[in-house]
């Protein structure tokens, strides 16, 4: 019997990648979409807090100019939490705070809304979890949105700084069914 | 082997998304035992159990990455109590009392929005206001994040909104930052009063590798 959560994609991490793309993965079948980032790493130790998602658009190109806007906040167990913003950035932020395997994971799960539709803009709801060595534990509550119309087809966890790799973990992707 | 079209081990191949054949009812219980039959519905129920008592132990967790966690209408049975839950990592013998850390927004609906933090917490998090009085219940959901890979830690996401003398919601993370399996859970108070009543649901995110 079918129910209203249906399994997309498995993604699992390769140890060294800068980025990681989920692609392919949005279709018109769903209106939304549910993402959980599972257990995921630096490969090497340090304290880092991954940049956050950028879209891949129909084409199959990651969207990467300031197309997007976010409002979250960063709450730390050992320190005061801090309201994170833009209103025109190359990435939706996500507060996502991790070390090498030993030391501290990430994830959390994001609500995907509209990706498909070439009309609408595609909106994201994140709540994060992570722990670092310099943090401790850290998690985030974000909303973000890729502010043109234009169909969307995946989605890439992203991280800039080429010292700081990706060692591991999953990201599973989910539709809501409608 | 059921016929020419129905599955068989070595041909057609089947895989979770991608089957091909008609089916017997013990094919389709083989290949679900292995991964590889397509049946959407990913939210699997592990348990659903009727609070009573002090606490309440979900000892079988099953095999998944995530875990999901409704609970609705929980009545504490004392006033200064809070909602709470814990880990276990020799499978619901004896639960974590200490070595956590939480940090939790919270929003009041007539006082000011506060955090509610610290690296040396005796629970994972909380979960809901004081509050005994009539129609003063807990509700929300929590998402428990690889408990059961000894590799690495275990997390929670939550989000509630309870009544008691104010109506008040929360939300954040918690975790035990200690590499290894925790296999049981148990929703507690942070008094060791009574869960008078309440339902919690334990569920399973399924995934394909």
């Amino acid at each position: 019997m079918a129910t209203n959560l249906e399994f997309i994609n498995e993604t699992v991490i390769t140890s060294g990648s800068q980025n990681v793309n989920v692609d392919n993965v949005f279709s018109d079948k769903y209106k939304a979409y549910v993402v959980e980032l599972v257990g995921i790493f630096m490969s090497t130790d340090v304290s880092n807090d991954f940049e956050g998602i950028r879209f891949i658009d129909n084409s199959g190109s990651v969207v990467t100019g300031n197309e997007y806007c976010y409002a979250g906040l960063a709450m730390y167990a050992g320190s005061s939490f801090g309201e994170v913003r833009s209103t025109s950035d190359g990435k939706i932020r996500l507060f996502s705070v991790a070390d090498q395997l030993s030391d501290g994971q990430t994830g959390g799960t994001l609500l995907i809304s509209n990706p498909n539709d070439s009309s609408s803009f595609t909106y994201l709801l994140s709540q994060t979890y992570g722990f670092n060595t310099s943090d401790n534990h850290a998690g985030g509550k974000f909303i973000g949105v890729h502010k043109t119309a234009e169909t969307i087809r995946g989605f890439q966890f992203h991280e800039s700084n080429t010292a700081r790799k990706f060692g591991g973990g999953k990201i599973l992707t989910y539709g809501v069914k409608s | 082997m059921s016929n020419e079209f129905g599955y068989l081990p070595e041909s057609p191949e089947q895989s979770f998304g991608n089957n091909k054949g008609i089916f017997t009812p013990k094919d389709i219980y083989d290949l679900t035992r292995a991964d590889k039959y397509t049946n959407y519905g990913q939210l699997e129920l592990i348990q659903t159990q009727t609070a009573s008592s002090a606490v309440v132990d979900f000892t079988n967790l099953g095999d998944f990455d995530v875990h999901f966690v409704t609970f609705n209408d929980i009545v504490l049975s004392n006033d200064t109590t809070l909602f709470a839950h814990r880990l276990s990592n020799d499978g619901g013998t004896s639960f974590i009392s200490s070595g956590y850390q939480y940090a939790i927004q919270y929003m009041g609906v007539n006082n000011s929005y506060g955090e509610d933090k610290g690296t040396t917490k005796l629970i994972l998090t909380t979960l809901g206001l004081t509050g005994n009085d009539t129609n003063e219940t807990k509700n929300g959901y929590i998402y428990y994040y690889h408990l059961l890979d000894s590799s690495k830690f275990s997390f929670c996401t939550i989000n509630s909104f309870s009544m008691g003398s104010i109506a008040e919601g929360l939300f954040g993370s918690g975790v035990k930052a200690t590499a290894e399996e925790h296999n049981a859970i148990r929703f507690c108070t942070t008094g060791g009063d009574a869960i008078s009543s309440g339902t919690i649901s334990l569920y399973g995110l399924k995934a394909y590798s």
